[in-house]
């Protein structure tokens, strides 16, 4: 007898059954209801629910929008022979056969492909969005709550909930983004200079930094981390970003060996905390310390707000980082110590290492032992092996050895000594005037000259810094601001030369340069500030004078822009024209061709010899050999002229002379980069006002920033209310750009920003552009995207396909198969996986390693569009020296990640053999093939099991040894209950038993056993990999495993085509959306199975095209 | 190791819906207006005590103060000690953050569940202190979301929060104002949206709405502290904030002072204190210490270096002291001592930091009005059904500001014997 009910929402909410109600709720038919009575709910009736599955009504509510559900699994039992029990009566074929037709009919009818729910932007693609909307790089707080995966991904529509506090952090994130792009106005405030005395107690020590004594601090290591090797005022921090003045003193304590410290100075925000490493902060200065006795050193340096300065003693005599050179490198240290001072060897070698032993502690232990009366170094030999292996194992105490040897070194140096530190700042931007004269002028090779009047004489005015500018050595703008720029000038012309003299006015040039440009960079992309005007036959002292504004670390040059001696634009050579006075003198020719090249003469000297040749009878000007025509399109022969020119143009002119340069400033102070490039992102989004009104302005702004946000065209009406918003704002009284600051932190928290996919049925085109854009590359449309949208282009199969290949091909493809893989492999994981210490002395290199691999590995299947087969068994995987020990391959690299060839059908290679997946499915202590064996089939085989009944302990493996697994999960055979999943579960789950928890091969299990005080393994009971999967494939070990999927690629292609739809459309797969995946495999396999044709396909599919 | 169920609910066989998350209403919750105790203080010391010299060696009230608590002397009866309890949980610095959550986290804290309990009445809900920028496993209080609240470690900045100037009035007020036109038009987007979408699509916007409500009450609220006059107090903030690790003894006074004002002007009634450590080498009364202060707490039963740990858990016990009797010297708004009022929660997360064990933690409890005197010795080597779990210890004080909990990390009974 059964008794069965109605469904739920009918008996209690009566009131929603309205309009649907007719075709909402379907009763079974009659044939239906029978098969269930007959074959189905003995188990799965409304009281048993065995699996937790009901199929116990006589018609369906189709409101519900699970109702599918049960139904779907119904038709796939049904359909793959698992369902009924083949130990329960069978339908008969045509039974089975029936009931199957009007299964599908239903579910294709009812459960269509589709049905994605509003999909908030997850973390990762909130990120994104902000930054590409804006043009910021933003990062989301650590505030920010975590999303929720599910079916085991975080960017479905179902589980991506808004909560409170989530919407509190957009709320509070859109304010701070807003003030990025328009800063809040804010008057700057005087900041009155102050000194800051730091004396030698007032450092923040960690560890043995630095150590008090005799009235200094006193440094002896160069560790890296700043907690291990540099001290820092504690109570000094720049209150405002500018410039400091820094006093320090400093001495060189009992230098050996001609050793000179080198003390770099750095800035230092503290928010990076004790461990930031000192090699990763700006530099500010270096000074060497060569004197015993203190000396100052006085130094400008530049602070920004919160910053603070680091001591570092680069060369100091001890280090402990971790790098490979260590234990030698901290060995050789120790033996060095024992060597000066064998008693504290002799001390050292009885104290030993203690557990804990480091620093201080260490040392005054060591020193007891030395002082105590009648204590001597006899026996002890510093060069004896015992007394290097002895040095040797403390050196594998690493740091706490280093800082117990600091403890000696503060004693008996070298070290560097800080007397005091002084801080004076913010400088104000103090108006100063620098004189330029003729000998404090850098220039390069064809510019000019230093005369004997110690002017400098520009000559030439070629298209590169190199032959054209001339700057001071020694000035740059220390802030940016309005700066003023003389110059005197005398030209400079005999009328003896080759060269014409001027006639027409001169041109004096300035240019802003910044100091780290290349001396062989044009001319052009230099910032012209100013040119002067010069009259070319008034040979007495011109002055000029001009205001021009110079960012900080700028300097000017000045460049004679209309020399006789040029370049063609774009050239690096002298123009063949502006040799023409010389090339074209017969004389001066024929001397050219006889000296030809010409190397044994110096530059002056072969212009001597030139024009004396030319003089002299030596030339027979009929001698065709000299009258052949130069080809000045090659270096030699332009070079040889140019060298002709510039001497000539530098003994007869014409030319012109710079007496000196002056500088005075700054005048006024201008915005300095940061401020600029703030001040540029509020320009471009803003754009021109150009005259409008302020509505019109603010719907143009809104317009182009509203559509970026919401990923299309924003409507009018959309449009009016932020422009609504902004004129209301301006009319009480705020600036119009505060209105579109708050318009901008409205659209942050707007539903049409943070959802996607609010459009019923077929995706339109703007949906399709953020669908495929968010699944390929996490981000929002590009412009090509939006463009083929606008034209309704995007949805023709043609465009599709190519921009998903586009998208494939692109950097940002990373995304995607970070996230993907991380989430489908469980690669997210790893992380948090502490390996036991038993096992291995795991690190983050080997952690870094197993991930790049399967990434790149992945990213290659992707790129080169491999079959899909290379997932399980490829001839080819990436390595590096970590990865390569845990699979024991024979590798020659270093930590560089390479490409190597691996044979098929081996044991590691693909994702069945990578350390990734292996340690993601273990926990890091042991393996448990259940657990495995679930993992294969939800993720590789696609034939996910339910979860396990309640009721039943999981099964505890036995660590001692005694029993093996395979023994305990025997009763998974014996009870039939059991069996149904676990003959499913346990064969494959066994196959990857010969992966240890972080993917080495192994044979036996391990057994520890204390061996006094040490931990001792020893080879437990053997492997037992072998099983039988459902078909009667017998496998052995793993590579059966990987050959039975290779041969059954479609199981493998159909689990990872579902994964990627769900990732792509966010939502838990329909009847449909199963049939679709079907037709995608096949239409793929058709195409040779490649990995990037499978995207192509899934993105070309009904179920990714609608919602 | 990872239990089952857990793992194959991780790997996706699962198909259970995830829950919306609930807003309780304010009376649900029971703002308890008649409750014994009003306020709540939780501090934790990162690195521990030496907990040897941390427990007297005699329980119940005639025992001997310890080496480590004897500059608490004069307040004995206005604290009790509590020896063996912990969570059972999980060992090392990572599970440090386990102390106010009893369990891993993700999970909620039981600070914040007070202060979604009592913090409506205030400015603040509640407020995260500690002292410059602590190593990142130092974490204290969590949301119910599970997600970690940042604290603040610079007293400048929690004296501006606390006593804002009127300009930086003036630009939340700005935001505050205009954030409520923002949250208008968004919400008028979301309606006219809702229009448009499927049945489904509907039901989850209705996420979207009862989330920007809350937002908009919290912004209401904000904006009527706003209005009122900043607490008028008379406190002279260092000039320098500091920061630096080894000044961290320093930052810890300025703290608890600031603590103390926030208290008196009643701006918020949970505070949790997060009292950090690492490397760091202090000098004491002028002497400086010879290791960084992590290393002193690996003290591998090195006498000297236990000495000069202790010196270090010394300085923290002789601040708190301080802050315990400026607690009971000042008055709260109904004019009783704020330590009667308030209950100060004061120990560890961890239990040994020599082996990093998370177990046996030191515990105080101070104020509150409870029965004091007495250091309650649990057995925990030979537990019994009726052995509590420091989880109970946390539902009486939740008990005592009058909510009415049960339970929390999984245990479910209360510590009100010793107590009350």
């Amino acid at each position: 007898m059964r008794w069965r009910t109605i469904c739920g929402i009918l008996a209690t909410v009566p009131a929603l059954v309205k309009a649907n109600e007719e075709t909402a709720i379907v009763p079974l038919p009659e044939h239906a209801d029978k098969f269930l009575i007959e074959y189905c709910l003995n188990c799965h009736d409304e009281e048993e629910q065995k699996g937790g599955m009901n199929l116990d009504m006589m018609e369906i509510d189709w409101r519900d929008p699970d109702a599918a559900t049960p139904w779907i699994l119904a038709y796939e039992m049904l359909e793959g022979g698992e369902m009924p029990p083949k130990k329960k009566q069978q339908p008969s074929e045509i039974e089975r056969h029936v009931m199957l037709q009007w299964l599908d009919e239903m579910l294709t009818e009812r459960d269509p492909p589709g049905g994605t729910v509003l999909r908030r932007l997850n973390r990762a693609e909130y990120e994104n969005s902000v930054s590409d909307i804006l043009g910021l790089r933003f990062k989301a707080p650590d505030s920010f709550p975590a999303d929720l995966e599910f079916h085991g991904f975080d960017n479905v529509g179902a589980g991506l909930v808004i909560s409170p506090p989530l919407m509190a952090q957009y709320f509070e994130v859109a304010t701070a983004v807003a003030d990025q792009i328009i800063p809040p106005a804010g008057e700057a405030a005087e900041v009155p200079v102050e000194t800051a005395h730091v004396g030698p107690d007032d450092f923040t020590l960690n560890f043995t930094t630095g150590h008090p004594i005799d009235g200094v601090l006193r440094m002896v290591s160069s560790s890296d981390p700043l907690a291990r090797g540099s001290v820092w005022p504690n109570r000094f921090e720049a209150r405002v970003t500018g410039l400091y003045t820094v006093k320090l003193d400093l001495s060189s304590y009992r230098p050996v060996g001609g050793h000179v410290p080198q003390v770099k100075l750095l800035a230092f925000p503290p928010q990076l905390g004790s461990f930031a490493a000192a090699s990763g902060l700006r530099e500010l200065a270096r000074v060497h310390v060569d004197e015993q006795s203190a000396q100052t050193y006085e130094l400008e340096v530049d602070l920004q707000k919160g910053e603070t300065l680091v001591i570092h003693y680069e060369n100091a005599a001890l280090n402990s980082d971790g790098d490979d050179g260590q234990l030698e490198r901290n060995t050789a240290d120790l033996l060095h110590i024992f060597r000066e001072d064998p008693l504290l060897g002799a001390a050292w070698k009885v104290a030993g290492y203690q557990r804990s032993d480091r620093g201080w502690s260490w040392w005054n232990r060591i020193q007891q032992i030395k002082n105590a009366p009648g204590f001597t170094a006899e026996g002890f030999d510093p060069e004896s092996e015992e007394v290097a292996e002895f040095a040797r194992r403390m050196a594998r105490t690493k740091v706490n050895l280093v800082e117990t040897m600091c403890c000696y070194r503060f004693f008996k140096g070298p070290g560097l000594d800080v007397h005091a530190m002084t801080v004076t700042g913010p400088l104000p931007a103090e108006r100063r005037l620098v004189e330029v004269v003729g000998n404090e002028f850098t220039s390069v090779d064809f510019t000019g000259t230093l005369t004997a009047e110690q002017n400098y004489r520009l000559i030439s005015s070629r298209d590169l810094v190199a032959g054209s500018l001339v700057w001071p050595s020694r000035f740059e703008a220390k802030v940016s601001g309005v700066y003023a720029v003389g110059v005197d000038l005398v030209p400079f012309d005999t009328g003896n030369a080759f060269f014409e003299s001027r006639e027409e006015h001169g041109l004096l040039e300035v240019y802003a340069r910044e100091s780290s440009a290349e001396l062989y960079e044009p001319v052009d992309t230099m910032r012209k500030l100013a040119e002067f005007r010069f009259d070319p036959k008034r040979f007495n002292t011109q002055e000029y004078l001009t205001e021009v504004e110079l960012v900080k670390g700028e300097t000017i040059g000045f460049r004679w822009g209309n020399s006789p001696l040029y370049s063609d634009e774009g050239s690096r050579l002298f123009s063949a024209k502006s040799f023409a006075p010389l090339s074209e003198n017969r004389r001066i020719h024929a001397a050219y061709q006889r000296l030809g090249r010409a190397k044994e003469f110096a530059a002056a000297d072969y212009y001597d010899e030139v024009m004396r040749l030319a003089q002299s009878d030596e030339l027979d000007l009929d001698d065709p050999a000299l009258d052949k025509a130069p080809n000045f399109e090659t270096g030699p022969a332009n070079g040889l002229f140019a060298r002709l020119a510039r001497q000539d143009l530098i003994r007869h002119g014409p030319a012109v002379d710079i007496v000196k340069a002056t500088i005075d400033g700054p005048l006024r102070l201008v915005e300095d980069n940061e401020m600029k490039a703030q001040r540029l992102r509020t320009e471009k989004f803003m754009g021109e006002r150009q005259g409008r009104t302020d509505r019109e302005y603010a719907t143009a702004i809104l317009q182009r920033f509203l559509s970026k946000a919401f990923r299309r065209p924003a409507t009018s009406e959309q449009v009016a209310k932020y422009v609504a918003i902004v004129i209301e704002h301006t009319a009480d009284g705020r600036r119009f750009k505060d209105g579109v600051h708050l318009a901008i932190r409205a659209a942050l928290c707007s539903p049409q920003f943070l959802y996607r996919g609010s459009e019923e049925g077929v995706l339109d085109d703007y949906d399709l552009a953020s669908r495929l854009s968010y699944f390929l590359s996490g981000s929002p449309p590009d412009e090509k995207l939006l463009a083929l949208a606008a034209k309704g282009e995007l949805s023709e199969p043609h465009r599709l396909a190519a921009e998903t290949r586009r998208l494939i091909s692109s950097n940002r493809v990373n995304r995607f198969l970070d996230s993907f893989t991380g989430q489908w492999l469980d690669l997210r994981l790893l992380p948090e996986i502490m390996p036991d210490s038993r096992l291995i002395n795991w690190n983050d290199n080997y952690l870094k390693a197993i991930t790049a691999e399967t990434q790149l590995f992945i990213a290659e299947i992707l790129r080169e569009n491999h079959p899909l087969k290379t997932f399980i068994d490829p001839d080819f995987t990436y390595l590096n020296s970590f990865n390569a020990r845990l699979y024991g391959h024979d590798f020659k690299g270093d930590r560089t990640m390479e490409r190597v060839p691996l044979e098929r059908g081996g044991r590691h290679g693909g994702i069945l053999g990578q350390a990734s997946v292996m340690m993601a499915t273990a926990n890091g202590v042991d393996t448990q093939p259940v657990l495995r064996g679930v993992w294969l089939l939800e993720n590789i085989l696609g034939d996910p099991v339910p979860e396990p009944p309640a009721n039943i302990p999981a099964v505890e493996p036995d660590t001692s040894g005694a029993t093996s697994i395979r023994e305990l999960l025997t009763r998974h055979q014996a009870d039939p209950g059991c069996a149904s999943c676990h003959s499913k579960i346990d064969p494959p789950g066994f196959a990857l038993e010969n992966f240890d928890p972080i993917g080495r091969w192994r044979t036996s299990y391990p057994i520890y056993e204390m061996k006094g005080e040490k931990v001792v393994k020893r080879d437990g009971l053997a492997v037992d990999a072998t099983g039988q999967l459902a078909d009667g494939t017998q496998l052995e070990n793993v590579t059966d495993l990987k050959r039975y999927l290779v041969e059954n690629i479609d199981v493998f292609a159909k689990c990872l085509t579902e994964k990627l739809m769900i990732y792509a459309t966010g939502r838990e797969l329909s009847y449909g959306d199963r049939k679709e995946i079907e037709a995608i495999v096949a239409r793929t396999k058709a195409q040779g199975n490649g990995f990037a044709d499978l995207i192509v396909e899934l993105v070309l599919s009904d179920s990714f095209l609608t919602k | 190791m990872i239990d089952r169920r857990q793992f194959l609910k991780s790997v996706g066989v699962g198909l259970a819906l995830p829950a919306l998350e609930s807003v309780p209403s304010a009376s649900a919750m029971g703002a308890p207006v008649n409750a014994p105790v009003k306020r709540l203080v939780a501090i934790g010391t990162f690195l521990g005590f030496h907990t040897p010299s941390w427990f007297p060696k005699e329980a119940g009230s005639d025992y001997t103060m310890s080496p480590v608590l004897e500059s608490l002397d004069d307040m004995r009866d206005q604290f009790s000690l509590f020896s063996g309890l912990d969570h059972r949980g999980a060992n090392g610095h990572k599970n440090w953050k386990n102390y106010l959550t009893g369990v891993g986290t993700p999970s909620v804290s039981f600070d914040q569940l007070v202060a979604k309990a009592v913090g409506s009445a205030t400015r603040f809900e509640s407020l995260q202190v500690t002292c410059g920028t602590p190593p990142a496993a130092a974490q204290m209080s969590f949301t119910k979301q599970g997600v970690f609240l940042p604290s603040i470690g610079r007293p400048s900045v929690l004296y501006s929060k606390l006593f804002s100037s009127e300009s930086d009035k003036a630009r939340m007020g700005y935001l505050l104002d205009s954030g409520g036109s923002a949250l208008d038009l968004v919400m008028d987007e979301a309606k006219s949206l809702q229009r448009r979408v499927t049945a489904r699509d509907r039901e989850k916007l209705g996420e979207y709405f009862s989330s920007i409500r809350d937002v908009e009450q919290q912004l209401q609220k904000q904006r009527q502290w706003l209005d009122k006059p900043s607490p008028k107090i008379d406190y002279p903030l260092p000039e320098f904030d500091p920061m630096a690790p080894d000044l961290s003894l320093e930052c810890e006074s300025i703290m608890y002072d600031l603590m103390t004002l926030a208290l008196e002007t009643d701006s918020t009634r949970v505070i949790s204190f997060l009292v950090p450590g690492a490397g760091q080498v202090f000098s004491i009364n002028g002497k400086l210490l010879s290791a960084g202060y992590h290393g002193l707490s690996h003290h591998g039963n090195d006498q000297d270096k236990i000495a000069e740990y202790n010196k270090v858990g010394t300085e923290h016990v002789r601040r708190f002291g301080k802050f315990l009797r400026q607690l009971s010297e000042r008055r709260d708004p109904d004019g009783k001592p704020l330590l009667d009022t308030t209950a100060v929660l004061y120990g560890s997360g961890m239990g040994n930091a020599n082996t990093h064990n998370n177990s046996r933690l030191p515990v105080l409890v101070a104020g509150g009005g409870f029965k004091h005197g007495s250091h309650h010795a649990i057995d925990r080597d030979n537990p019994s059904a009726t052995t509590p779990l420091l989880g109970d210890l946390y539902i009486s004080l939740m008990q005592s500001m009058g909510m009415e909990t049960g339970q929390f990390a999984g245990v479910n009974r209360n510590m009100n014997d010793y107590l009350l």
